[in-house]
Formats: C-alpha cells, structure tokens, sequence
C-alpha cells in the first residue's frame, strides 16, 4: 500500500472484525475531510450499528444509537455518478440533501435506488465478509460496533 | 419522515398512517363509514410541529375513546419520549390538542358510531423526520 493510498484509508475495528475503507476524496473531498477529523477525534469510537437491514445497508455513525444524532455539523451533498454496489460507503442523511453529519452505511449489496441521492465516499477493500456478520434490526438490540476508528497514515 | 400508527386492540386490530396521509391538517370530511376511514381522518387533522423548532422527534401514544356521534370521549396520553426538551413537548402537545380539536366531532355514520362508541382507540406517533437513513 503507497503512502497516497495509507491517507485515504480507513480502518474501522468492530466488533465482528476489521472492515478496511478506501476513502474517495475525489467523489467527495469534503466528507472525507470532515470523516478524516471526526476519526482523530475519536468520533466514531465506541458507537454501535443502529440501523442494519438485512440485502441493504449497515447504518452507524450516531452518538445516540438512534439515527437522530450527529456531530453538529451537516456537510453539503456531494452527490455522484458513483453507484451504490457491495461495498460501498455512503453518507446518511434526513429528507435535506444537505443533512449529512456524522452517520454513513455500508451497502450489503447494490442499491440502485440510493444513486444520486446519497454522497458515496468510500469503498470496502477488506473486510466486507465481517460486515456481512454485523448484526441485522432496525432498531438492532444488542448492537454491533465500531470499537475504534482509525486512519491507516 | 413522518411515521404514525393507530390501532384500535378492542374494535378492529391495527391499520397505519402513512407518511402521505399526514402532510396537512385538515377537517374531516364525512360520512365516515370505516377504521380505514377513520384513519385516513385523523391523519388529515394532525399536523407535526415545524422540523426548524424540534432537534429530537417525539415518540407518543394517545389512547382516545369516541362517542356515538364522533364526539371526543376521552383523551389521555399513555406514553411520550422523555428526551426531548420542554419547549419542544409544548409544541408536540399544542399539535395534539389542534389535531383533537379539528377532528370532534368526527363525521362518522350511525352504524360506525355504534361500533366504535366507547372503544378505546391507540394511536401511536412517531417523528422521525431528522432522522438520517439511507
């Protein structure tokens, strides 16, 4: 792995194993910018997989555990011509484009009806067998989560 | 997003509101002849709360009785988020009394009122329209 590549890595260690993120900042610098400081911070560590629903997605992302919270700072959409596909790593949001914060799901397989709509920000490159473990509910009781974030560089 | 349920255990088992249902409040419009009906009209009267004014959505439960006319029996909240601050709760509960107040009487048929007179109804709302999804 290049050190071009290790800056635009991510590793989410959970509770099911490592799941390895290759972050897209040429779809969407500006989430990934903000995704890179909410991990230093230590943002996503400890919080759970609130919203996993079995051939969709794997939600996690809120402080709350309940898919109201956030960091306290929405992120313009950064939509694309990336599709939505096993895999891929997209921003939640409310019914504002705009309301993208801190949540983000991990799509289980394709979701065409999502491309478009949400800004895709990354791509598993490891570990997607883990994220087929993470436990499925909407809301999930006794969650899966994200022990520690971190960044590869 | 906006997503309410009402079910009424003792009349005719559970139908839902969809989130179409209750974009506008407005008066009911009779004859109402059916729980669908019913449901279609006490969506119509309720209005949540601009999304601007609450940071955290409610979760309510409001068990209802009606009259034979479609008169309010009785109304009493059973259950309601604890999370969320007092001045949202004033909003969540003046939408409530505006809904309550919109829909009595409701415009019900004589069959439909002697079925449901005096049967406890439960509605259960739910505002769910800041949370983020995919």
């Amino acid at each position: 792995m290049t050190m071009a590549d290790d800056e635009n890595t991510l590793i989410l260690e959970t509770s099911k194993g490592d799941v390895t993120i290759a972050m897209r900042p040429d779809l969407a610098p500006n989430h990934v910018a903000r995704i890179k400081e909410l991990v230093r911070e230590g943002f996503y560590d400890g919080i759970v997989f609130h919203r996993v629903i079995e051939d969709f997605m794997a939600q996690t992302g809120c402080p709350q555990g309940t898919g109201t919270g956030g960091s306290g700072q929405k992120l313009k959409a950064e939509f694309s011509k990336e599709k939505h596909v096993r895999g891929t790593v997209s921003m939640a949001r409310a019914a504002s484009p705009d309301s993208g914060d801190s949540q983000f799901f991990i799509c289980f397989t394709e979701a065409p009806w999502l491309n478009g709509q949400y800004t895709v920000w990354g791509q598993v490159t490891e570990g997607m067998e883990n994220v087929d473990q993470i436990k499925r509910g909407e809301p999930v009781q006794d969650p899966d989560k994200i022990i520690k974030a971190r960044l590869a560089a | 997003m906006i997503l309410a349920a009402i079910s009424a255990p003792a009349a005719a088992g559970t139908v839902r509101l969809t989130q179409a249902d209750a974009t506008s409040a407005h008066a009911p419009r009779g004859p109402l002849n059916t729980l669908d009906d019913i449901r279609i009209a006490i969506a119509g009267c309720w209005q949540w709360p601009p999304v601007d004014l609450v940071v955290d959505g409610i979760e309510l439960s409001l068990r209802i009785s009606f009259k034979r006319n479609g008169e309010i029996l009785s109304a009493r909240i059973t259950y309601e988020s604890q999370l969320i601050s007092a001045s949202e709760r004033v909003l969540y509960h003046r939408s409530l009394i505006n809904a309550l107040t919109l829909c009595s009487p409701l415009p019900i048929t004589d069959a439909l009122g002697n079925a449901i007179a005096g049967r406890p109804f439960l509605f259960h709302f739910q505002d769910t329209r800041r949370q983020r999804k995919a």
